[in-house]
């Protein structure tokens, strides 16, 4: 027996107190392979590791198979006449037994649901903790209430104000007053104040009306240094 | 899956030649309310045939003989022959491989 050598696999497969330690003392027991998913945690048979996570991933599609339709499935028994295989499946996790032919296939698979409720406890403690991210990127569970909203609003009548004045200087005044309580209600300005970058959202999609674009481009500027 | 079948005998037998077509098989089989299930059997026998014979390529384990899905209240094992007929025994009790196969004409 050559355990794959990962920590699952010492934990799993290695040494006579290992999780399937008792599964080889039964007879007939001629090799296994533990997974999670599709994921081989540990196995022992004779076999490339590319070649057994490619069994792996069919047998997980398999039990998968089952479950997508609502089929709880506890094992499969598959006869070839070289071998037995065995699979147990329990969640996420099963346990491909591989059997000589003839084997009390009850009695193994009776030992082996237990044993895989050990596996389930050590593929529960390889689930790595949480790594913390550093301080300054934990996103706290209650969000903060956003800096901007702690500088003072800009009141909709002073950015109306504003905008009349320097719209005025390129449109009639009818049109501007117009055009900006026609804007700035389409943008759901409703409230008392605004945030400053909403407020610059808006006046500049007033602006944008400006159809000379180097008379835009000028008023937009003065905007945005007026409404620091 | 509804189990009909299995809520009104404990044990079918369906027998089914190489091309996969029902030959021998009880009375309850055919009925209307049971044909869905049966139909998804067969489908299953041919299902769980190929990934055995999948696992054989993968793990050099011969040809495929038989295989056995046990489930809550069910198993469902499935014979493949020689000369490609199949054998499908639903039970509703838990069986060991032997005592199925032993069980089969």
């Amino acid at each position: 027996m050559t355990p794959s050598s990962n920590t699952a696999a010492s934990q799993l497969l290695g040494g006579s107190n290992s999780i399937l330690a008792e599964l080889y003392s039964q007879p007939g027991v001629s090799g296994c392979c533990v997974q999670s998913g599709s994921t081989v945690l540990a196995h022992d048979l004779p076999f490339s590791d590319d070649r057994v996570d490619r069994f792996a991933s069919r047998v997980d599609h398999l039990l998968l198979s089952y479950t997508g339709v609502g089929r709880t499935v506890w094992h499969i028994c598959l006869g070839f006449e070289k071998f037995w295989v065995l699979v147990l499946a329990r969640d996420r996790n099963s346990l491909s037994i591989l059997l000589q032919p003839n084997t009390d296939t009850t009695m193994i698979a009776s030992r082996a649901a237990h044993l895989l409720m050990g596996v389930d406890i050590v593929v529960e403690k390889m689930q790595p903790a949480p790594k913390l991210p550093p301080a300054s990127v934990i996103t706290p569970l209650v969000p903060s209430i956003p800096a901007v909203a702690e500088t003072p609003g800009i009141p909709v009548a002073e950015l109306e104000q504003l905008l009349t004045a320097l719209l005025s200087r390129v449109m009639g005044s009818a049109q501007t007053s117009k055009l900006i309580a026609r804007e700035l209600q389409r943008q759901g300005a409703n409230g008392v104040a605004l945030r400053p970058e909403r407020a610059r959202e808006m006046g500049l999609a007033v602006i944008d009306f400006i159809g000379n674009r180097s008379k835009r481009d000028a008023l937009a500027s003065e905007f945005l240094n007026a409404i620091k | 899956m509804g189990g009909s079948l299995l809520d009104e005998v404990s044990e079918v037998l369906i027998h089914l030649d190489s091309q996969k077509e029902i030959e021998k098989a009880p009375d309850c089989v055919f009925h209307k309310d049971n044909q869905e299930e049966a139909r998804i059997m067969i489908f299953e026998s041919d299902y769980v045939l190929d990934y055995s014979n999948e696992f054989s390529d993968l793990l050099a384990l011969g040809k495929p003989l038989f295989a056995s899905v046990t489930e809550p209240g069910r198993q469902t094992s499935f014979r493949y022959n020689p000369d490609s007929s199949q054998d499908i025994v639903l039970t509703k009790t838990h069986r060991g491989i032997e005592q199925i196969l032993s069980a089969l004409p």
